[in-house]
């Protein structure tokens, strides 16, 4: 099971534990803090789906019948929980996959008209996107996440606003595509399309983007993303690990 | 807050999201005060529909758990993309949790 066991150097998450044959007592190192049966309940909620069904290596933690008892003003005693061991020993597997490389681009608009239509005003950038590089670097692959600050960046699809309702917004462009050069290439194109994206409103050549760095191409490097997330069987606990022996 | 009305960002003591590994997302509603954590898990207010709603998913995918001992209440469900993939705006998943704090809670 996943222990976080403090942040940094200092003891303030370090805690001792005491292991009996059905349950164990956990307490803080330090004087000053103190365990309690929720605290330690509520450790079965960090970074897991389901407090109850923890899924370890080689089977399955259940802790829905476990008891927290506080043995002392600082101490707690857990048992009750089970372990359900899968048939097989397995092994997770995770991995990644490099998608491309990557270059950023960040930048402000504050234009109430702009933002008024946000929307169709990145439609329309899109567009004029596609055709330029059409045009220029032909049909190599390539894709651009575009981030609105201020409307979804946070949440993006799990976003339940759709509208903007503060005075600017924040723009993150990032450009993928299969070289460095490329992306960058890529990326100064979209920032001057970007900054003169019209609207209706204004006639002649607007600068609707704020940046606040020039040039404002950021290359980010090689980007990854999880490729592989499988259970393998191995023929033993050890036979995919190599050991070897030394003598000494 | 008034005795009749309050939301769950009022009642609770943390509410907190993060990634559950790299494909699903959870959120932890905890309290410090029993009574709050009752009167919230007994207006069943977080649940499968209200989730599905506010977070525009499947309710088949979702999980809700009211932890008693722990006092709160957890939602979990899969992430619309990986950890850190492409489209992810929130590589550890900490800042997913917002819709939820102005649910009403009954009093």
């Amino acid at each position: 099971m996943r222990r976080r066991r403090g942040r940094g150097a200092d003891r303030a998450g370090l805690h001792d534990g005491v292991l009996h044959e059905d349950g164990f007592e956990v307490f803080p190192l330090r004087d000053d803090y103190r365990c309690t049966p929720q605290s330690v309940a509520s450790h079965t909620l960090y970074e897991n789906a389901d407090p109850f069904e923890l899924k370890e290596p080689s089977g399955t933690l259940r802790t829905a019948n476990a008891r927290y008892e506080a043995i002392s003003d600082r101490a707690v005693r857990v048992s009750g929980s089970e372990f359900v061991h899968d048939p097989e020993y397995t092994i997770k597997l995770e991995g990644v996959r490099q998608v491309g490389y990557s270059t950023i681009l960040m930048g402000g608009v504050r234009d109430p008209y702009i933002l008024a239509e946000i929307d169709s005003w990145l439609a329309q950038l899109d567009d004029s996107i596609k055709t330029r590089i059409r045009n220029t670097i032909g049909d190599r692959p390539y894709e651009i996440v575009t981030r609105i600050y201020g409307r979804n960046g946070v949440m993006g699809a799990l976003e339940p606003q759709h509208a903007v309702g503060g005075h600017e917004v924040f723009i993150l462009w990032d450009v993928i595509s299969g070289s460095q050069e490329l992306s960058r290439s890529i990326a100064s194109s979209v920032s001057h399309l970007a900054v003169h994206n019209p609207i209706p409103k204004w006639h002649g050549l607007i600068s609707g983007v704020a940046f606040p760095y020039s040039p404002p191409e950021i290359d980010r490097g090689p980007v990854y993303e999880f490729h592989l997330n499988h259970v393998l069987v191995p023929d033993s606990p050890t036979s995919l690990f190599r050991t070897e022996y030394e003598e000494l | 807050m008034t005795a009749s009305g309050a939301t769950l960002g009022d009642l609770a003591k943390l509410v907190r999201s993060k990634n559950a590994g790299p494909f699903w997302l959870t959120i932890d509603i905890m309290f410090d005060d029993p009574n709050a954590y009752r009167r919230a898990r007994d207006a069943e207010i977080v649940n499968r529909a209200a989730i599905a709603r506010l977070y525009n998913r499947n309710p088949a995918d979702i999980i809700v758990v009211n932890h008693d001992t722990a006092l709160a209440i957890k939602v979990s469900f899969p992430r619309p993309q990986s950890s850190g993939s492409k489209y992810d705006s929130d590589a550890y998943g900490g800042q997913q949790y917002a819709p939820l704090l102005g649910l009403e809670v009954p009093g």
